[in-house]
């Protein structure tokens, strides 16, 4: 891959770069060296796209191991208290509520819970998740299971 | 509700298409610990090789045989720690570089090699420190006094030595080992943490 081609693919990707970004990190400068050393690790490594899987797919893993990798800080999100939460009869606005709390009750989670519940809600196979944490697919899965009884029990 | 819809709709509102131009810029003053390890492993490397063409060049504005040896021993020494710590950079960028290991094979990888490198930093300046000192006295006596014709080591230099190690090495090693808690400390403890709970995971169910 030449250089200006893989600069016009993380160009039209970059979305993937901020959405992990934004879901990992809250330091705004944290934030920004980290979009810089993802760009980075990413353009030393082009020559390992394999062309497998789409490109996007492997950035996402890229941005994934670089954020969690070199992250500086552990955050605390501030978490959502579902059980208080204003809910009204307007369905629509409801399931806009519900959305908003959901992603900000994953951005609560710890580095692992997020990363399992993400790479899942983001189509990434069971196998693949384990693969890439680095533990057994039955435990992924009994992981996967308790993380989304959690969130919808918050959720009601 | 399906958590999968709910996930889809606001990543429609979340992920905003970037349509601006990729800004890439040098990352001159990041706070980040394995940045700044990359950092002070490069600087060292430097320094080691420039302290290996500096001892050669004394070498040979010397005539005495202590020098010749002592400067040996620095090359030696300052060599070796040089090459450990350029293996090192390797290793981090391999580390790096190496996305078909999991994410918790690469965690304990790069702790163990932080703690390597930073031990390898703090034991070249303990080892350093005397035989530097030892060599600069020597040379700032006048040559004849220390020379082939009289090979009777000057005590009072290497006593003088001694002293100067004595009172300097305790702050400069204590002084690093305190530098690398404050900028490292904090992000070795976290990610142990981290392991641990991810290992636990791993045993558990």
């Amino acid at each position: 891959m030449t250089d200006s081609e893989f600069l016009c693919l993380i160009n039209s990707n970059q979305a993937t770069i901020n959405y992990l970004l934004n879901l990992y990190v809250q330091d705004k400068i944290e934030k920004e060296d980290l979009k810089q050393e993802i760009i980075y690790q990413a353009w030393k490594g082009k020559d390992k796209f394999l062309q497998k899987s789409s490109f996007n797919t492997w950035l996402y893993k890229v941005c994934l191991y670089t954020i969690l990798t070199f992250k500086r800080k552990n955050e605390k999100f501030i978490k959502i208290n579902l059980e208080n939460a204003d809910l009204n009869n307007n369905s629509e606005e409801l399931n806009n509520d519900n959305a908003e709390q959901l992603y900000q009750y994953i951005r609560g989670l710890n580095p692992l819970n997020k990363t399992i519940i993400t790479m899942h809600l983001d189509g990434f196979t069971n196998q693949e998740i384990a693969e890439f944490i680095g533990i057994k697919t039955n435990n992924l899965k009994v992981k996967l299971h308790r993380i989304k009884e959690n969130i919808k029990l918050n959720l009601k | 509700m399906e958590i999968e819809n709910l996930w889809s709709e606001l990543k429609c509102k979340h992920v905003k298409a970037d349509t601006g131009k990729l800004n890439v810029r040098k990352l001159r003053n990041s706070n980040n610990p394995a940045l700044k390890l990359r950092n002070s492993i490069e600087f060292n490397t430097w320094f080691g090789i420039a302290s290996i063409l500096g001892c050669i060049y004394l070498t040979f504005q010397f005539t005495s045989i202590y020098i010749y040896s002592l400067m040996l021993i620095l090359i030696i020494q300052s060599g070796y720690f040089t090459w450990r710590l350029y293996q090192s950079k390797l290793e981090f960028e391999k580390l790096s570089q190496n996305w078909d290991q999991s994410i918790i094979q690469a965690l304990q990888t790069q702790i163990k090699l932080f703690k390597k490198t930073i031990k390898l930093l703090e034991l070249r300046s303990l080892l350093f420190m005397p035989l530097g000192y030892l060599a600069g006295l020597m040379m700032l006596y006048d040559k004849n006094s220390i020379s082939q014709n009289n090979p009777v080591i000057n005590f009072s230099v290497i006593k003088s030595a001694i002293v100067l190690s004595l009172i300097t090495m305790p702050i400069l090693y204590f002084g690093l080992k305190l530098f690398h808690k404050i900028s490292f400390g904090k992000y070795i403890e976290e990610t142990e943490a981290t392991l641990i709970e991810w290992e636990d995971v791993t045993h558990n169910n």
